[in-house]
């Protein structure tokens, strides 16, 4: 396997900039956090703050004053909350895809970006997980969805996919958080070593939980980290098709598609690789340590990921208009139709645009390596996978079985400030990471330095020969 | 603090309050106080109101609110009212002096719901959608509530010392400087007042005011036969009905009767198979001209020379002298309505609307003398009201007087002239001349803010009074409630204090005037008196039928323009324009009735608005829609200016289908500047365009559009206008519809449209209803049939909905944003061209599916399935994801997006129907099928240990109902009215491919068309 490995990453181009030693790094890597940080990063944290704010205002007055100030009405009552719900949770998808399948299948280039993108996973259901919550009528009811033992022997309705949604997104989140602090462990133990001020050492004392790199320590990670990596695997699969579900189990044209699932899994996965591009490239510029670890080749990798699942999206959409002339129905021939011709014809023909012809371009190498283009295009991606929703959740509604209750729905200042909240606040969460936790998984890099190159860089003698797996960083003096 | 503040202000200074430029603009305001909860936190506006009415609650706790006097209950029960239950007072409601009879439901000491009185001529058990919303009228928060002497409030001492004064000045005159004006007045003891104050100042004058009023028709009975008549026309015998201008189903003090005759004639069973055929010729549809069979779009002003075409061709004895040309297609039109007339003489009837001048009903007598109808479907009576005149010659009469400095005491009772007069006699104008002016009226509206004395009204169910209905049939008004304000007075005890009876109740007053009547012997005046107060009818009080007969050499001229060459024909730089007495607001009177206000109007869907009505190819002319194909029409409309006889009205231009090209049709009753904080401001004034001589309609008008748009509220998509390429309508299963001779064919008409259909397999387990056949445990399984070939869509059944299950009113913003609260919606949809299309109106309640989709997806089980097959909501257990609505492919469900319910006006809490819960903000709601009176009437069946009979429980909507289009009961019992019909053969159920298997289903459509006139409207799109 080792070889296997081996092998396949020498043939390919190179996952590490320039040489490497473990102790570099960890220099690297674990001295970001305490680093000054760029005038970049004060400029994107103080607007992602300034979002974060508004999403506060917007929260409290929609408790306040209700769910009318948003633009949803009958027949449209799903509206922006649904749309970025499943925006959000879709996003999340490529970290989980990353860390977990990624592994198993032993994927060398994912050790440099799953850190960043399992932080981006949890951030992004964080925000996913507020709309399903605030879009309720009544949010401080809201629990009742949960199984709680009661006095009236209430139980939730379990036939409803919004029901099985509870589940899998807590689910989802609980296993994300776990995953993402399990791999942070030996990392936060090099911080710990490294720290100056007493409270970073304290903090990152705790965190690491007394990590000392021993070899029993490292063997229990392993498979700790390798059970997390099984019991996610499945959830990449099934927390998408749930949410499909939502939609699906509906009779209403447009939602009511078997192909749901599948096509959410990989549009999910596409506009969470577009979102991992989309902050992995200002990242490498804001900064440029990360470039040695970052590499041309990973950027062709994801930029790889988009375009095969971009395929399956839309052949996604190949197949909703086919079926919706063949299958002869005319409720949902009447959907289609307007989907492609209706008030919101313009949203549909973008959606196509964003998500059908502009991922085309991946073909060429030349794109790929193009860090302007694939930066745009995976902007493109994101709005069109926002757009896809958008198409699902509203044009399927405003006209649906009854022709005397349709309507139209437009969003209102407040479903703005929600959505640029939750950007906001997923901003400002992306950019605390990079200020206080290693962005970098740097034992796995490391490990991964050591399976492709073994101690061929220990030029300066300070890598100690230790427990091949895994190498203790050097700089460990053990114990906290 | 702030609170303190103003709590000081409004104990120290309440006159300055009622006169300060917040008031002003309080009742300018555009929307409903409740249409914008979300907008602010309680300003200091609203912190004001607050208090008033909390006052005025005090108020009221400390009087009670039982009425005074011995009122009788309806129902039969123990002295003593129980706590819980509620008592039903027969009442009336009047409008425009006329009486429709209702049952009041009196809960714990407050009238809270309307319902149809049976034994009332008028009403027949059902009502129209304004009676409905007469209760919230009781309860508008906006009501006067004190006596104003310019805009200060008085007590009642100052009035009556400066009334006596003015009258012992006039005493010496014989009154010459008095002037009364009054709307139509029916009730025989407020008239016996007026005469006895007449009497007392015999050059005192007494005048009638309506802006809808019945000048045409006594004119033209009075051509005709020489005398002011009151014609009843029998439909229920009429096979063929022709209505000319007429909205006879929807409009006028006997629509709701004739409605239900109308329907009796046209329902089809398998077993009933004949259905009479209604023609319409009308400029702008209206409920009669959907209903129609044949409807002919047609200017007013020519809806005489058809009158003539029809009366030629029938030989009617009138000698008709008319210039002008019908076309051909109207020609066409003529004579195969006059050979359908002839073929069914004495079974047929002409109905003339009341814009058409005199001339044309004089024709429509004639047609109807020929026709040998006179006695049998069309009976004439004396007027019922107490002094038949003509409006506009009364009104014309006082302004010129007034104008001459003659009128020194002015008395108004209940107009609002200000407001409604003519525009040519400049009555606002007028009012501040007189140097003594009194106005009575429940709102300090238009009229009042111009007279020296504003005295608020009290509301017929506050006190005594007595009206006659349509035929002449008295209801005594019984009080319901006490007086809600303590000033207020009723026009009868006003009159009574004019007459130096101030200090008898209003109980006196009417009954003493009945004992005087002498209508029964004194020895049984009082079983009279209980019986006819408790039956909400005085017997013997109709109106004898009055045999009559046609003046011999009858001649008409069509009026004024047949004095030209040539008739004007409208083009589209000189339209015609037409009145209309609005649909919900009437003239203007319900401005501040946010019922009214919020129902879709029955023709154009729209709420909160009147607009300039027209057709599509005139709007295009007029540059108000594109010539694009539009999908839809925004929610905006262009503004136009309105240009005639020198006046000018900016309003909004809304297309139309079915409108007559060149030609404008404007509501009444809009424009309001002071109606209260819900109706000010809203729609248009038409009133500004009209004239003394041209009442209802007048040519030579110009549109321009203005480039602005103003936003409109309507309940429905504009549909008709470009649809075919979505293929949307056409071939859903949303209504069956057929023709009789098809159903006499073949009465399957389901199975020949859809195939058949039986039960389809189902994923789900179906419920298990196994314990009905338990013959010991009373189960049941509701269910609802509508026969939409009887619905005329006058939305009488929605407002009956609104009052009894306590739905909000949203506003117009909220309308406008799609959120309208309504659990029963009438669906339009129109068939073939817009010039002229059919039209179907479909009533949409909860289907309460047997595979309910909104069941399944709910996360919180808060909407879950009964044993009764009833989809129940359950709101307490709501947390708003909405999901079912969207799963309902009906769309009948409805959120409360905001905290709609009037939580800040707790006067509207008197009205709350305590067996519905109010719904709070964030929750889910819909049609429950009344359950709150299937429980009542299941209580009362256990109590007696029988099964619940059918027809026992009635729901709102059923009740009100006109036509009994509306059917509910249990389908357990196989022998019900509503298991029968479900056994129909043209039963139909919405969307019935999904297989949501819905307890409400309907029957299909029939119409009657006549095969002689082009079918193609009625065979396009038929599947």
């Amino acid at each position: 396997m080792q070889e296997a490995i081996k092998a396949r990453a020498i043939q390919e181009p190179p996952l590490f900039e320039r040489e490497q030693t473990y102790e570099r790094i960890t220099a690297q890597i674990g001295d970001i956090p305490f680093d000054r940080h760029p005038t970049a990063w004060t400029i994107t944290f103080g607007l992602g703050f300034i979002g974060t704010t508004l999403l506060i205002f917007a929260l409290v007055w929609l408790v306040l004053i209700g769910t009318g100030i948003w633009g949803i009405n009958q027949p449209v009552a799903w509206g922006f909350a649904i749309i970025n719900f499943v925006w959000w949770i879709g996003i999340g998808h490529a970290g989980t895809l990353i860390s977990a399948i990624l592994l198993l299948m032993r994927q060398a280039w994912r050790m440099s970006i799953n850190r960043f993108a399992e932080a981006m996973t949890i951030f992004a259901v964080m925000c996913a997980g507020l709309f399903p919550l605030f879009h309720t009528g009544r949010p401080w009811a809201a629990y009742w969805l949960f199984p709680l033992p009661n006095w009236l022997a209430l139980w939730p309705q379990f036939r409803s996919p919004l029901e099985w949604d509870v589940f899998a997104v807590s689910t989802y989140f609980t296993v994300s958080v776990l995953f993402w602090y399990m791999g942070l462990i030996p990392d936060l133990a090099a911080v710990r070593d490294r720290a100056k001020s007493q409270l970073a050492k304290v903090i990152s004392g705790i965190l690491s939980w007394g990590w000392r790199n021993s070899a029993i320590h490292w063997m229990r990670f392993d498979s700790a980290y390798l059970l997390l990596a099984g019991l996610s695997t499945p959830l990449v699969l099934s927390v998408h098709s749930v949410v499909s579900l939502d939609f699906a189990i509906s009779i209403v044209p447009g939602w009511h598609v078997t192909l749901f699932p599948p096509y959410f899994v990989a549009g999910a996965i596409y506009s969470g690789f577009a979102m991992v591009l989309t902050l992995v490239i200002p990242f490498r510029i804001f900064y440029p340590k990360l470039r040695e670890y970052i590499t041309m080749h990973h950027i062709d990798m994801m930029a790889k990921v988009m375009l095969a699942t971009g395929l399956i999206v839309f052949y996604g959409y190949m197949m909703e208009a086919f079926f919706g002339f063949y299958s002869a129905n005319l409720f949902e021939k009447g959907m289609i139709t307007n989907r492609m011709f209706g008030p919101y014809w313009h949203v549909y023909w973008a959606l196509i645009f964003c998500n059908g012809l502009v991922p085309q371009s991946l073909w060429f190498p030349k794109v790929r390596h193009n860090l302007f283009w694939v930066f745009i295009i995976s902007l493109i991606v994101n709005t069109g996978m926002w757009l896809e929703r958008f198409v699902i959740v509203v044009t399927s509604m405003h006209r649906d079985f009854t022709p005397s209750a349709w309507g139209m729905y437009g969003p209102t200042f407040w479903d703005w400030a929600t959505y640029i909240g939750t950007l906001g606040f997923f901003t400002m969460m992306m950019f605390l990471f990079a200020r206080f936790v290693p962005m970098l998984a740097m034992a796995e890099l490391k490990d991964l330095w050591y399976r492709l190159y073994g101690h061929r860089g220990g030029h300066d003698g300070h890598a100690p020969a230790g427990e091949p797996v895994h190498t203790p960083t050097p700089t460990s003096g053990g114990g906290a | 603090m702030e609170a303190k503040r103003n709590e000081d202000r409004l104990w120290r200074s309440w006159n300055e309050w009622v006169d300060t430029p917040e008031l002003k603009a309080q009742t300018q305001r555009e929307f409903a106080p409740e249409a914008a909860p979300h907008s602010d936190f309680v300003s200091r506006r609203q912190f004001l109101k607050l208090m008033g009415a909390s006052l005025a609650m005090a108020g009221l706790s400390a009087c009670g609110y039982k009425p005074q006097g011995p009122i009788i209950a309806r129902a039969k029960i123990p002295e003593e009212a129980l706590p819980g239950e509620s008592l039903y007072y027969a009442t009336a409601v009047t409008l425009s002096g006329y009486a429709k009879g209702v049952l009041a439901r009196v809960y714990e000491g407050r009238p809270i719901k309307l319902e149809g009185n049976e034994l009332h001529p008028a009403s027949l058990g059902a009502t129209d959608a304004i009676t409905q919303a007469e209760i919230l009228n009781l309860y508008d928060p906006d009501r006067s509530q004190s006596l104003l002497k310019f805009g200060q409030i008085q007590p009642w001492q100052v009035f009556t010392s400066e009334l006596t004064q003015q009258l012992a000045l006039q005493q010496a005159k014989q009154g010459a400087g008095i002037h009364l004006l009054t709307g139509v007045i029916t009730s025989p003891s407020l008239a016996a007042q007026i005469q006895a104050f007449l009497k007392a100042y015999p050059k005192a004058k007494w005048y009638q005011w309506e802006a809808v009023n019945n000048d045409n028709l006594y004119a033209g009975t009075r051509l005709a036969f020489g005398e002011f008549l009151n014609p009843i026309y029998r439909l229920r015998q009429a096979k063929v009905i022709l209505a000319l201008d007429s909205d006879f189903l929807y409009m006028g003090p006997a629509a709701v009767r004739y409605a239900r005759e109308f329907a009796d004639g046209r329902r089809v069973r398998e077993n009933q198979r004949e259905m009479n055929r209604l023609y319409v010729a009308e400029p702008m549809p209206t409920v009669t001209g959907f209903t129609a069979d044949h409807r002919l779009p047609i200017h007013s002003s020519r809806i005489g020379l058809l009158a003539a075409a029809i009366a030629r061709a029938i030989n009617a004895p009138i000698q008709i002298n008319a210039t002008g040309q019908l076309t051909p297609d109207e020609q066409k039109w003529a004579e195969v309505v006059a050979r359908d007339l002839m073929a069914h003489r004495g079974e047929s009837v002409v109905i003339v609307g009341e814009a058409q001048p005199p001339e044309v009903h004089a024709i429509a007598f004639a047609i109807n003398a020929a026709l040998g109808n006179l006695g049998k479907t069309i009976v004439f009576t004396a007027p019922p009201e107490a002094k038949p005149t003509l409006c506009t010659e009364d009104i014309r009469t006082l302004a010129k007087e007034m104008e001459a400095g003659q009128v020194e005491v002015l008395i108004m009772l209940g107009t609002n002239p200000a407001y409604d007069a003519p525009a040519d006699l400049n009555f606002a104008e007028l009012i501040p001349k007189v140097p003594f002016s009194v106005h009575l009226s429940r709102y300090t509206d238009e009229t009042s803010a111009l007279c020296v004395w504003h005295i608020p009204e009290s509301h017929p169910f506050e006190t005594w009074g007595d009206a006659r209905a349509f035929d002449g049939t008295v209801t005594i008004q019984q009080p319901l409630i006490f007086p809600l304000y303590p000033n207020t007075r009723s026009a009868l005890e006003l009159m009574a204090t004019l007459n130096g009876q101030g200090g008898k109740q209003p109980f006196e007053l009417v009954q003493s005037h009945w004992k005087s009547a002498k209508i029964v012997p004194d020895a049984q005046f009082d079983a009279f008196w209980r019986k006819s107060v408790h039956d909400g009818v005085m017997a013997r009080t109709a109106l004898p039928v009055k045999t009559v007969a046609l003046r011999t050499n009858l001649s008409v001229n069509l009026p004024t323009w047949t004095a030209e060459a040539q008739l004007p024909q409208p083009t589209p730089t000189s339209l015609e324009l037409r009145f209309a007495p609005d649909p919900t607001m009437y003239d203007g009177r319900y401005a501040n009735n946010t019922w009214l206000q919020e129902l879709p109007k029955p023709v154009s869907r729209i709420c909160w608005d009147n607009l300039a009505f027209m057709s599509l190819k005139t709007a295009r002319e007029l540059g108000v829609v594109g010539n694009e194909k539009v999908a839809f029409v925004h929610d905006s409309a262009p503004l136009i200016q309105i240009r005639v006889n020198g006046r000018t009205l900016i309003a909004a231009a809304y297309p139309i289908p079915g409108h007559v090209d060149n030609a404008i049709t404007l509501h009444l009753g809009y424009g309001r500047t002071r109606a209260g904080s819900s109706g000010s401001g809203t729609g248009f004034n038409a009133y500004t365009l009209r004239t003394s001589d041209a009442m209802w309609f007048t040519s030579g008008a110009e549109a321009t559009t203005t480039g602005q748009r103003y936003p409109v509220a309507r309940t429905e998509e504009h549909h008709l206008i470009e649809h075919e390429q979505l293929d949307s309508l056409h071939h859903r299963p949303i209504m069956l519809i057929g023709t009789l001779k098809e159903f006499n064919d073949d009465p399957h008409l389901t199975k020949k449209r859809h195939g058949e259909s039986g039960e389809l397999p189902s994923m789900y387990r179906g419920y298990k209803y196994d314990r009905y056949k338990n013959p010991n445990n009373y189960r049941y399984a509701w269910a609802m049939v509508i026969d939409p070939t009887v619905c005329t869509g006058c939305s009488a059944c929605v407002t009956a909905c609104q009052a009894e299950n306590n739905i909000p009113v949203v506003g117009k913003t909220e309308v406008i944003r799609q959120r309208e609260m309504f659990w029963l919606r009438i669906d339009r949809y129109f068939k073939g061209s817009p010039d002229n299309p059919r039209t179907y109106q479909l009533p949409v309640p909860c289907m309460q599916c047997e595979n309910a989709p909104c069941e399944l997806v709910c996360p919180v089980a808060a909407t879950v399935h009964s044993e009764e097959g009833l989809n129940q909501m359950v709101y307490n257990r709501c947390v708003g994801t909405r999901y079912c609505s969207n799963n309902c492919p009906y769309k009948v469900r409805r959120f409360n997006y905001y905290r709609y319910t009037y939580y800040r006006q707790p006067v509207l809490h008197l009205l709350q129907n305590p067996d519905v819960t109010v719904r709070g903000r964030g929750v889910m709601e819909k049609c429950t099928y009344c359950v709150q009176r299937i429980n009542r009437a299941r209580i009362q069946a256990k109590k007696e240990n029988r099964r619940i009979r059918d027809g026992e429980i009635v729901p709102a909507c059923q009740q009100a109902c006109p036509t009994g289009a509306i059917t509910f009961g249990d389908i357990n019992d196989p022998d019900s009215t509503v298991s029968r019909l479900r056994r129909e053969p043209h039963l139909f159920t919405m969307l019935e491919e999904l297989n949501t298997r819905p307890r409400t289903t309907y029957l299909a459509k029939i119409e009657n068309p006549n095969p002689e006139l082009n079918m193609e409207a009625h065979d396009a799109g038929s599947h």
